[in-house]
């Protein structure tokens, strides 16, 4: 079994490209996904990486961010009766720093969007985000021609993974979200952020 | 503390300057007394509401400059604890005109003032920290304006304009 | 607190800093930011900054008409967001002067109360979980589903209701509510002896909220305080006495008070038997609802006060929420301006908190039980 795969030779079976390592004179022309490629890893530990990705996905440690109604289905999720703990994404963390997910929950005002960058920013990288509820889809209910006050969507200022839609979705659509989330990493997404 | 009775509070206001009552077809259901006040006479007002007991249930603002007469109509509601005898003022401002604190009388006045200036721009004069409360401080505009519109530079990123019922219809 | 320490702020004094706590907290049950001034571990001062959760609901309802702002109602607050829903319709028949049916009166109370106790339910584990304490957190919501339930089964939401219409309600409940209803209240009556020995009994608890966070007497006129912030302090009011609405004239039920001044085991004592009197206006209006219609005979089609100014309260689990309208006539109103408790709560907060330690700021946050989207509307 190869543990140690050197790049150019393989075509790993995850969903991960072939990354060059020989063509230096590419890099003359500007273009952003071979500059992409270029800082993937040139190494791959092909069985390790499923093993973490799995080890990942079943131990998501969510950023507790609240931010209107969709927090409290989302407290729901973490409470006794739906209990994210059983699937191993029950440790909400208040910092940044600790966090693998960002869940967000609620509406995002024009006041909260610098906010919620500098948080995606603090979060280490394997990273990801669910749009939970209508308002970080497109603005649920609040979006309105005229409106100034909200950010119609999560995925104006942060990359989304899963969208969960709802107003707000009930516990059990989160829990879906979750699962879509956790199938994702293990079939290889490593978040948005080994690159940049 | 002199605590009045309800119909001579009442009388008192009545009777200061500068207060009018509210005419036949003024309708201002859930107060019991309406008055139109100018500026000068809201902070005597206040004053003897709060000597009498009563509390400052809110403050609002109107935008009313498309009316006839247009102007910046500044709603203040005095209650008392208890059945309820509320007082409404309005004070009509000219618009860009100036109102005046009365966050030194009840400090709750405070936060609906600020509120005032953030949602209307109308300026409360003596109060201690006017700025914005809602929109973040650097904001510019003022939002419940009824020519309000929004000069975000970051408008055609954040909120996309929904397209026009028309088009919708084509689509 | 007995501290008469100089609380003047010195920026250039060493010993001193500031500290951002939220928009993204823990504790700060939602996106409030206060910052703080503090020396060492005490507040000097403290200064909330809101607007993080403001979605624009008043400009909203100047560009829809009154049926087209009934979502919107329910989510100003949406942990009494049933109560808030109900309380728009009633704004709207008060100042269309229509009469709602007996049974739909009934319903509405039911509701209302059931939705009470399931904020209070999220209050009493949320707040605990701020002092430490995780396991009341798991009871509470494990009850607030049960209620929840309940709710789900009528109206289709589980948070953010639109189950009241201009009139009445928009669907019958059928004995099967009744019944589950009147069983929820049996069990929880004994449940609730669970909570007093978990939290009410529990030394550290009492040691996390006695004599902390004291909203006293003299700040009720300032501020025009309501709701368990006010009773706690010693003034037994409340809107379902002073101003019924909606029938609750006929239901018996006390209005409980606190006795040790408005610190923030006051605010819990009363919040708990609020729970208790909710539970007593259930159950009379469940032995009392009538057979009937639902919705009023004859609403109009389209909602157009005249012109002129309306006020209508109602006491929502956090205190008095008022819906001041006003209407030129036509369709849209000119002004809709929601006057919620959380926002008069919250402006005490530079006067409450200096003085007490950083850890008691958590406390005293949690203990007036606010919900920032309505602060912000």
């Amino acid at each position: 079994m190869d543990i140690v795969t050197v790049a150019e030779s393989k075509q790993p079976e995850t969903a991960e490209p072939e990354t060059p390592g020989s063509d230096a004179s590419e890099l003359a022309q500007v273009n952003p996904d071979l500059l992409v490629e270029q800082v993937k890893p040139l190494v791959h530990l092909d069985s390790l990486e499923n093993l973490l990705n799995h080890a990942r996905a079943n131990s998501l440690w969510p950023l507790t961010f609240g931010l209107a109604c969709c927090a409290i289905e989302m407290m729901a999720v973490g409470a006794s009766r739906f209990d994210l703990d059983r699937i191993g994404a029950g440790v909400f963390r208040p910092s940044a720093r600790q966090a693998d997910v960002m869940i967000l929950a609620g509406t995002i005002s024009r006041k909260m969007g610098p906010v919620i960058k500098t948080l995606w920013d603090q979060m280490p990288s394997p990273k990801w985000a669910i749009a939970m509820g209508g308002c970080t889809i497109d603005g649920g209910p609040f979006k309105y021609p005229g409106q100034y006050a909200i950010i119609e969507g999560a995925d104006r200022i942060i990359p989304v993974d899963v969208y969960v839609p709802g107003c707000p979705p009930r516990p059990e659509a989160l829990f879906a979200g979750i699962l879509k989330l956790e199938e994702k990493i293990k079939a290889g997404d490593t978040g948005w952020a080994k690159s940049a | 503390m002199g605590k009045v009775s309800v119909s001579e509070l009442a009388q008192n206001i009545a009777s200061m300057e500068g207060i009018a009552m509210a005419d036949e077809g003024d309708i201002a259901k859930g107060c019991q007394h309406l008055y139109r006040s100018a500026l000068a006479t809201l902070r005597p007002v206040a004053t003897l509401c709060k000597q009498s007991g009563y509390h400052l249930e809110h403050i609002t603002c109107l935008d009313l400059r498309s009316d006839e007469g247009g102007c910046m109509r500044l709603a203040y509601q005095f209650n008392r604890q208890g059945a309820p005898d509320r007082h409404l003022l309005h004070v009509d401002l000219d618009p860009g005109s100036n109102g005046v604190t009365i966050s030194d009388l009840f400090r709750g006045a405070d936060w609906y003032e600020r509120e005032v200036f953030d949602m209307h721009g109308v300026v409360i004069d003596d109060h201690a920290d006017l700025r914005r409360l809602l929109m973040p401080e650097d904001y510019v505009g003022h939002p419940l304006l009824k020519d309000f519109t929004d000069e975000d530079p970051e408008r055609h990123i954040l909120a996309a304009p929904m397209p026009a019922p028309e088009a919708k219809d084509e689509g | 607190m007995a501290d008469t320490i100089e609380l003047v702020p010195d920026a250039s004094d060493p010993e001193t800093y500031f500290l951002n706590m939220g928009p993204q907290h823990p504790s700060t049950h939602g996106v409030l930011r206060i910052r703080l001034h503090l020396e060492g571990e005490r507040i000097l001062s403290a200064d909330p900054i809101i607007g993080y959760g403001h979605r624009a609901h008043e400009k909203m309802a100047e560009n829809r008409d009154y049926l087209q702002f009934l979502p919107n109602s329910s989510r100003i607050d949406y942990l009494s967001g049933m109560i808030y829903n109900l309380a728009y319709c009633q704004a709207i028949e008060h100042a269309l002067e229509l009469e709602v049916p007996e049974r739909a009166q009934i319903i509405r109370i039911i509701c209302g109360e059931l939705n009470r106790i399931s904020s209070h339910l999220l209050w009493l584990g949320t707040f605990v979980l701020d002092l430490g304490g995780f396991t009341p957190f798991l009871y509470a919501f494990d009850d607030r589903e049960k209620i929840l339930d309940i709710l789900d089964s009528i109206t289709g939401s589980r948070l953010t209701y639109c189950y009241g219409r201009f009139g009445g309600v928009t669907m019958d409940v059928d004995d099967v509510f009744l019944r589950r209803t009147a069983d929820f209240c049996d069990y929880f009556k004994t449940r609730l002896n669970e909570y007093h020995e978990l939290v009410t009994d529990n030394v550290i608890y009492q040691h996390r909220t006695r004599n902390v966070g004291v909203i006293s007497t003299e700040l009720i006129q300032d501020y025009a305080l309501s709701g368990p912030v006010l009773r706690a302090a010693g003034v037994a009011q409340d809107v379902r006495k002073d101003e019924p609405y909606g029938g609750y004239e006929r239901f018996d039920f006390d209005v409980p008070v606190g006795d040790r001044g408005g610190d923030c085991f006051d605010r819990h004592t009363v919040r708990m038997e609020e729970m208790v009197q909710s539970m007593r206006i259930i159950e009379q209006a469940l032995a009392c609802i009538p057979d009937g219609p639902i919705m009023a005979p004859k609403v109009p089609k389209r909602i157009r006060p005249r012109a002129g100014d309306y006020y209508f309260a109602v006491e929502s689990a956090r205190g008095h929420f008022g819906i001041f309208i006003t209407s030129d006539g036509s369709d849209v109103p000119v002004r809709n301006k929601l006057r919620t408790p959380s926002f008069v709560n919250v402006s005490t907060m530079p006067v409450v908190l200096p003085g007490t330690m950083l850890a008691d700021t958590v406390a005293v946050l949690g203990s007036i039980d606010i919900v920032v989207p309505e602060i912000d509307r």
